[in-house]
Order: structure tokens, then sequence, then C-alpha cells
């Protein structure tokens, strides 16, 4: 199988640091691949390098980001813009900054759709409806201004604004870090029924094995810039070879640990 | 050690121009706990369920509204976040010290338990002139520590301590708070949202909804024969690895 | 020991402190404005080896008076025959001084009210918030106009009104930070252990206030020069034959349609110097305010 996003040797800078120091990964189709790692590890700027949203102080140094066969460092910015969006959908940590404080939640998801002309205004109710039965959210939910829903609400409302396009890759980042266990696990149902269904492309960006046992086909294990190992989710799990990898899975204690100390 | 009875805190937000509903928020809601000498009470629940709020009210920040709170000896805190918890514009040592500081005592008798405290949480001594931004999440932590554990406190409250640290680091600050337990025969009230964490540090377990209890028990009924509905709800939620 | 006490007070105190947040405190217009500031500062302190001739020696002769600037007289002179370019550079001295020391007073007023208010809250906040209310309500200008025509129009009148009554901004703002970080974990904690009001004030809040407090004191030191020159124009600030920029004005105005260097050269160092304050107070405000900053990966 062809993958349909392809990070190839990327090195990027900033103040003359490597923060992301000759990444490579392949994200297949209807796959979900897992960027596991702790802050500082570079995950989240190897998410934004896909989208080629880096910020300013960045730099790329080396390397290329193919996807659909075009590398998206080269594209005009009005073609970035289309996939954007369009063909690759974001989520982010905070749920209540991905939406605006003073509009309703159904018209933000209908803005995307008006965005990327992808549907006329008098579909437009419907699609919304459509969307919002989709992410498991009451239709009426649509009238409700962001700071009127509890935080799983709201992340499934950012999930339907990513979904709005249809795209092909969704990009997840720490979705649920922010959010209560409980919520978390209905929020991780609902993205994995909905990778299912639409045989979506994921790279899921976390720093919780846990959640990767839950949804990873491929996972890559970061730290400071670098992927230290790389593999199937059981490979990896079950007989990691990297040695950070053994401690970042040992570190976190179980229910039903009978360790009395950790490693670490 | 610490023993709460009937403990409430309701909190009144003011009245909006024009608008009804409701206006008392009943953060704790009549919680009754006590915990032994030398042990951990581990809180757990999830976000608005009140279990801040009793870490604040166990320590003084916050008074209560009814009930009694009984504590033997003296009482501490570590907060969640140690990037707002150390004052960024003093150094560890003014930091660790200032509570012997403003108590009056010598200076020598001073610098000896800072260096005694900063070696019991694993510091280095050069850690002293030091300022807050110089040092990691981790070793941020254990300067919080430090401070909480420079009285000689009886009881120190643990609101949160690892939430904020990654992984392979939280490890290591739970390793920390077990060996200093050991040592010194602390007591605690370990407050935390996971129940991974909370099952490893306790012996007795309070799982919080909505300001009140709705359960309490041995760490090993909560997690092998939960009776509550929502306690077996939150251990189905784990994630498992 | 000297050393050390004065070492931890700019530790705790200064912009330059410790925090990580500011690794540089200079920007351009920090550095442009310095330099302009430091330089007047120097014509102040040096004034009498500045100057080229006595500031109010007066030479009536028709051929000395509204000299135009020569390189006797680099800025001329004036209808009584001083030199011009010797009245500035002593006045010099009473505009950094009224601006400074004025500043300093609503600093002292303000940062007091507004840490109390912020600290204690409920009815001593409100009472401090209303007495600031009040004061935004009067006219400044007037109000200082009339305060000085009944005290008498001298200089140290100039800068106690100027500072008594424009601490009321200052007030709001303290008061906001500390609304703020009365909340934070590192007073509470303070407050677990013990540790005294005044003590969690003074060590532990107020030092984390001051970035913004720098800010808007920087700013009010080029607005309290405008304001003495306004006052000395109007002949209610410095009075003649003492001079300053003010009153170099108003004695030029008469003779603006002929002797424009007896307005124009007072008036582009009130510009100056008012825009250089506001350059360094905005260039503080830049790396000082996190939310300006851009955000760093």
């Amino acid at each position: 199988m062809e993958p349909i996003l392809i990070i190839n040797n990327l090195i990027v800078t900033i103040a003359g640091r490597r923060v992301i120091d000759d990444v490579s990964l392949e994200l297949y189709p209807g796959r979900v691949t897992a960027i596991v790692g702790e802050s500082g590890s570079g995950k989240t700027l190897t998410a934004l390098s896909v989208l080629d949203l880096l910020p300013e102080t960045a730099k790329v140094v080396s390397g290329e980001v193919i996807f659909d066969g075009k590398d998206v460092f080269k594209l005009r910015e009005d073609e970035k813009r289309k996939i954007r969006g369009f063909d690759i959908g974001m989520v982010f940590q905070e749920p209540f900054t991905a939406l605006n404080p003073v509009m309703k939640v159904g018209d933000q998801v209908g803005e995307v759709l008006l965005a990327h002309n992808i549907i006329k205004k008098k579909e437009l109710k419907p699609k919304v409806r459509e969307l919002f039965e989709q992410v498991k959210l009451s239709p009426n939910v649509a009238d409700s201004y962001p700071h009127e829903l509890s935080g799983g609400m709201r992340q499934r409302a950012v999930i339907a604004m990513a979904m709005a396009c249809d795209p092909r890759v969704l990009i997840l980042d720490e979705p649920t870090t922010a959010l209560d266990v409980s919520i978390q696990e209905e929020v991780l149902a609902l993205v994995s029924s909905i990778q299912k269904k639409n045989n979506l492309s994921i790279l899921f960006i976390t720093h919780d094995f846990s959640i990767v046992n839950m949804l990873a086909n491929e996972v890559c294990v970061m730290k400071e810039g670098i992927i230290v190992e790389k593999g199937s989710r059981e490979d990896v799990l079950r007989s990691p070879q990297n040695e950070y990898t053994k401690k970042l899975i040992d570190c976190i204690p179980r229910i039903g640990d009978k360790r009395d100390r950790l490693p670490g | 050690m610490i023993k709460f009875e009937n403990v409430k805190k309701y909190f009144y937000k003011k009245d909006r121009f024009l608008s009804q509903g409701k206006n008392v928020v009943k953060a704790v809601d009549g919680v009754t706990f006590s915990v032994d000498k030398g042990t951990t009470f581990g809180l757990v629940g999830e976000s608005g369920s009140g279990k801040s709020t009793i870490a604040k009210i166990a320590v003084g920040i916050l008074s209560l509204d009814s009930g009694v709170i009984e504590m033997k000896g003296d009482c501490d805190i570590v907060f969640q976040d140690p990037y707002s918890s150390l004052n960024p514009r003093m150094t560890v040592n003014e930091i660790v010290s200032e509570a012997l500081y403003i108590r009056g005592r010598k200076k020598d008798l001073i610098d000896k338990r800072v260096d005694n405290v900063l070696g019991m949480v694993r510091l280095e001594r050069a850690a002293k002139d030091k300022y807050p931004h110089q040092f990691s999440g981790g070793e941020r932590q254990r300067v919080a520590i430090a401070r909480a554990l420079v009285t000689e406190p009886a009881v120190l409250v643990l609101d949160e301590p690892v939430s904020s640290l990654d992984v392979s680091i939280q490890a290591g600050v739970l390793n920390l708070l077990k060996d200093l337990q050991e040592e010194l025969s602390l007591t605690y009230l370990f407050i935390s949202h996971d129940l991974r964490v909370v099952e490893f540090m306790s012996d007795m377990v309070g799982v919080m909804r909505s300001g009140q209890l709705v359960e309490v028990a041995s760490r090993e009924e909560i997690y092998s024969s939960p009776k509550d509905d929502y306690t077996r709800h939150l251990l189905a939620s784990i994630p498992k690895l | 020991m000297v050393l050390g006490i004065g070492y931890r007070f700019i530790a705790r105190y200064s912009i330059l402190g410790t925090n990580s947040e500011h690794n540089t405190i200079m920007n351009k217009r920090i550095l442009f404005g310095l330099i302009i500031i430091t330089i007047m500062a120097l014509v102040a302190i040096l004034a009498p080896f500045v100057a080229t001739y006595d500031p109010l020696e007066m030479d009536l002769s028709p051929e000395a008076r509204l000299q135009a600037p020569s390189a006797q007289h680099l800025f001329g002179t004036d209808n009584l025959g001083r030199d011009v370019f010797s009245r500035m550079v002593y006045g010099t001295r009473i505009s950094l001084s009224v601006g400074f020391i004025a500043v300093f007073i609503s600093l002292i007023v303000g940062v007091f009210l507004g840490g109390v208010s912020g600290y204690y809250g409920g009815k001593v906040d409100s009472g401090i918030m209303r007495l600031v209310e009040v004061m935004y309500c009067f006219p400044t200008f007037f109000l200082i106009m009339m305060v000085i025509t009944f005290l008498g129009p001298n200089i140290v009148n100039v800068m106690v009104v100027i500072g008594f009554t424009s601490w009321a901004g200052l007030c709001r703002l303290v008061r906001a930070e500390f609304l703020s970080l009365r909340e934070r974990d590192f007073v509470h904690s303070a407050k677990v252990q013990g540790v005294s009001d005044m003590r969690v004030i003074f060590r532990h809040i107020l030092p984390n206030a001051m970035a913004p407090v720098y800010v808007s004191a920087t700013l009010s030191v080029g607005g309290a020069i405008l304001v003495e020159s306004a006052l000395s124009f109007l002949g209610l600030g410095v009075q003649i034959p003492t001079a300053s920029w003010g009153n170099i004005l108003t004695a030029g105005k008469n003779y603006i349609d002929f002797a424009w260097w007896l307005t124009l050269f007072p008036g582009m160092a009130i510009l100056i110097t008012v825009l250089s304050f506001n350059m360094i107070g905005e260039g503080l405000r830049e790396v000082l305010d996190p939310k300006l900053k851009e955000r760093k990966g």
C-alpha cells in the first residue's frame, strides 16, 4: 500500500537548536500512526510541519513532507490552504481556544463548509446536523455558544469541524489531555468509530501509551526531536527495544500494580 | 491525624444582572473522612468534584461553612503547578527558608535545615542560589516539597502534585513522596484525578463527585470490588495498557 | 554586604530581575529613548559646565536682543538679551526633575493604595476605588491649575500637585495585578506557612507586579513633563526669571513672527523628551508583556 503522507528526513531548527532531527515517518490510508513523546520531544512541531504551520521562529533546514505525491513545503499558499482543513483536518488539545467564543458552534462548523465551497447555503443546515450526529452531539447543540458546552462536547464540536470537509487525514494533537478520564474514553471511542467508518488516516499525537494501545496501528516514539523507536503497536508496546521507550511504558502506574516503587 | 466531619463549603455566585438560575455551587457538601498517622488518603474525582476545595480547606486557604476539621500537628501543602507555586523572584534558598526566617530562627540553624531538606528531596546544594526558572518541572516540584517539609509538618496535603509533570518525571516524584513518608512517617492527603496514581500512592481512597464522597474504602476494596456505580464507571474509563 | 543587599534589591524589584521570560530587556526603541534621556540627564546635572552663558544675565542693548542663532548664541537670544541655549540647559533640570519627582510621588501613592485595594478587597477596595473614580472625574489639568493658584506657583508645589493628582491610573493597574497575583499558588503557599500580610505584599506580590508599573510610570514621566511645561507656559509653573522650557515658550510666543528660535527650540526639546520617555515605555511594554510577545514553539 502507498502511504498517503510521508515525512522524509525532516530537520527543523529553532534558534539554532534542532527541534526536529531527521524525522521520517509514513501514514498509510485507513491507519492510525501515533507519535508518542514527552514535552519538548518535538511531537507537536512534527504535526504542525505536515500543514506547514510551524511557528515563524522555526526553520526547515532540510527534508520534505509529501502529501498526495506533492511536497507540502513547495506548494503555493492557496494550495496549502486548500489542503488545510479540506484534505487534512486538525484537532488541538484545548477545545476552548479552538472555538470562537462569540459564534454559535453550528455556525462555526458551517463556516468551514462554506469557506471551502463544498455546499450551497440552503443545504448547510442539514449537513451541519449530519456532522453533529456523526460526533454524537444533539443537533440542538449547533445553536449553543462554546461556553455553554462541557469540555467533552466542545471537543466533539471541534472534531465535527475538522470532519466537515470529509478529510482524508486527521491530525489529533493530545485531543483528550484537557478532559476528564470518563470523557476522554468517550471521545477516544468516537475517534475510533469515525476512523473505521470513514476509513480515515489519523496522525495521533500523545504522551500516553495507554491511548496508543487503544487506537494506534503504528507508533513512533520521539525524544528531543529524534524518533528513538518506530514500529507496529504490538512490537513497540509488548517488546520495546529502546531504553527510553521501556522507561516510558514502565513508569506509568497501572491498576492492580503491585510495584512499591516505579522505575525512573 | 486528620479528621473531616460533615464539612461543607458553598460558593455563592453574584447575581448576574437580569439573570435567574442557580447561584449556589455546593463545592463541598457534607464530607466526612479521617486519615491515620503515617498513611495516605487518596482523594480522587473529576474536575469540579470539589477535591481541590478540600485541599484548600485543609490548609486554611479557604474557610469552611460548617462542619469540623481536626488536625494533629502542622500541615503544609504542595500544589499542582510548580510554575505558579514558586515565587519567580526568590532563590530556592529564600523560598525554602522563608517559613523558618519569619519565625526568627537563627541563621546557622536555618542554613543547616535548608541543606537538610534539599538533601531529602535529592537536590544539589548548588540549587540554593538558583531561581525557579533555572529548573525543570520535576526539580521545581522537589523545591516545593522541600519548602513544605522545612517546618517538619506532620501532615502534607498534595494537590495533584504530579499532574503537570511528564510521565517519566512523575514516577520520580511519586517514588520520592513514598520514600519521604517512610523516613518521616508523614501523613498524606493525596488529591488526584488519576486513578492509577491514586492506587499507587494510597492506603485509603475516597471517590468524590459533585462535592460528596460517594465511596470511601481501602485501596484493595475500591480497585477490586468497588461498591458505587460512579466508582465503577471511573475505573472502566481508564485506558488499559 | 552593601553590594549583596543592593544586588538582592535589584533582583527583587528591578526590570532586569531574574525572570527567564525577560531574557532581553533591550530593543531599539528602549535604546534610542535611553540614549536621549541619558544625554538630557547629563546636560541637567552638568548644567553650569554645559551652559555657555549665565541664563539670567540680561543684555538690554538693542543689538543683543532677539539675536538669531549664531556661533556665539547657538539658539539665539531672547527679548531680554539672554542666551536661549543656556536658559534651555537650565530648563532641562526643571523638566526632568519635575517629571521624575512627580511620577515618584504618584508611584508611591498609586502602588500603596492599589496594593492595599487589590490585596484586601472588600470594603477597603470599594472605598479606594470610589476615590479613584472621583480622581478620574476631575479634569486633572484644571484641578492642578486650581490647586496651584491656591498654593502659589513654585516648582515644589508643581511636583507635589502633579504627583498627587496622577496616581489613579497606576492605582488601578497595581490593583489589577494584585487581584490576579493574590490567587497564585506561591501566595497561597506563603500564607499557609504563616507569612504576614505585609511580607506577602512586599516580598511576594509587589516584585511580580512591577513590570506594568514600570511601563506606566515611564509613560507618565513624559506626561508630567508636558503638564509642567503647560503650567509654566500659563505662568502657573516655574516663575520667571528662572528658566523652564514652558516659560521660554511663553516669552517666545509674542515674537513668533520673526524670532522663530524662541519657540522652535523649547518646543523641540519638549517633543523629543516626551517622545523618548514614550518610546522607552512602549519598548518596555513590548519586552515585558508576554501577551505581545510572539509565541515560541
